[in-house]
């Protein structure tokens, strides 16, 4: 299991399990640090991890303490901060699923998928993890859309070649 | 098992998928409806040609080694195979295999993913020129016997 952990608000990582442990007992992480692996879905702290567990550390800290808040922008006079570590890893961008739905689904309809995809890393270059992740959220809607249009369609187009067919078939037989 | 061999486990039934696909479209025939293969359907419905049409017939003509029939068919996609499969490669290796990787000679721009769309565009707009030198982008018709309009439901 590879890991990845955030050191004052950076990514680490990946590293392995037992690096994890080594890490923890010479007290470079420690329970309040925030880590991630492939089968979480979100940033925990290492505390949580079963054999991470320490009682003799303190109370448990929320998660966002361990580390200096994302920066915070201000659009419009808002202000607005992700308040997710600027360690998080990027949300996926449906890269491949969008250009194989451009390939052989319905190809308008993947076309905002590839367009919301490419917003996602100047999105988390500018450390703005909300609209990388909002970006990621509708390239994957679309994607789902450009599929499932795209097989009604074909499935419409064959009924119809199929009826056609058996059609000319009874005629010719005639 | 390690995470390496999970993903090689998910990639084998992709592979072979994709080879059966290949298998079954080869050994199609083109040319007698009811074709069981998939139209476009912007074509279907607008009568004009879009960027993708004729992939298909182009893939097919690939895989029976006919170059210029492919290039005949869809010009952008037997031209641009080689890259789409370099990347396709190269995301695989990313995902497998992260930390085996180089990193490219180039940055990847924002500006180069709007030029290939603008050239698919501009592709899918000239092959529906109905002139001479344009009408070798658009992909040829393969001798279907056509359906009478009458019995279309």
């Amino acid at each position: 299991m590879e890991w990845y952990y955030a050191k004052n608000g950076q990514q680490q990582g990946p590293v392995s399990e037992g690096s994890l442990q080594e890490l923890f007992q010479n007290g470079t992480i420690q329970g309040g640090d925030l880590v991630w692996n492939e089968s979480l879905t979100d940033w925990v702290p290492l505390s949580s991890i079963p054999g991470f567990g320490n009682s003799s550390e303190p109370a448990y800290t929320p998660p966002v303490s361990g580390i200096p808040a994302a920066p915070a922008s201000v659009a419009g006079g808002v202000v607005v901060s992700s308040a997710i570590p600027s360690g998080q890893p990027s949300p996926p961008t449906y890269l491949w699923q969008s250009i194989v739905c451009v390939l052989l689904c319905c190809w308008p309809l993947a076309i905002p998928a590839i367009v919301f995809g490419t917003k996602i890393k100047p999105a988390m270059e500018a450390g703005d993890y909300g609209s990388a992740l909002e970006a990621s959220n509708k390239a994957k809607m679309w994607c789902l859309i450009s599929f499932i249009v795209g097989f009604i369609l074909q499935a419409v187009i064959f009924g119809i070649a199929f009826v056609s067919g058996f059609a000319e078939a009874a005629q010719s037989a005639q | 098992m390690s995470h390496t061999g999970r993903k090689w486990a998910a990639t084998i039934p992709g592979l072979l998928l994709f080879a059966i696909l290949a298998l079954y479209l080869r050994n199609a025939d083109l040319a007698s409806p009811p074709r069981l293969l998939p139209r476009c359907s912007f074509h279907v419905l607008t009568g004009w040609h879009c960027p993708g049409c004729g992939n298909t017939r182009a893939t097919h003509a690939l895989l029976h080694g006919d170059l210029i029939g492919a290039l005949r068919q869809n010009a952008i996609l037997v031209i641009g195979l080689p890259f789409l499969l370099f990347w396709a490669f190269r995301s695989w290796m990313q995902w497998v295999y992260p930390q085996r990787i180089r990193a490219l000679p180039f940055r990847w721009r924002q500006s180069y993913t709007y030029t290939i769309v603008a050239v698919v565009v501009l592709f899918g707009v000239l092959r529906n020129i109905p002139l001479a030198p344009f009408t070798y982008l658009a992909p040829r018709a393969l001798p279907v016997k056509e359906i009478p309009e009458s019995e279309v439901p």
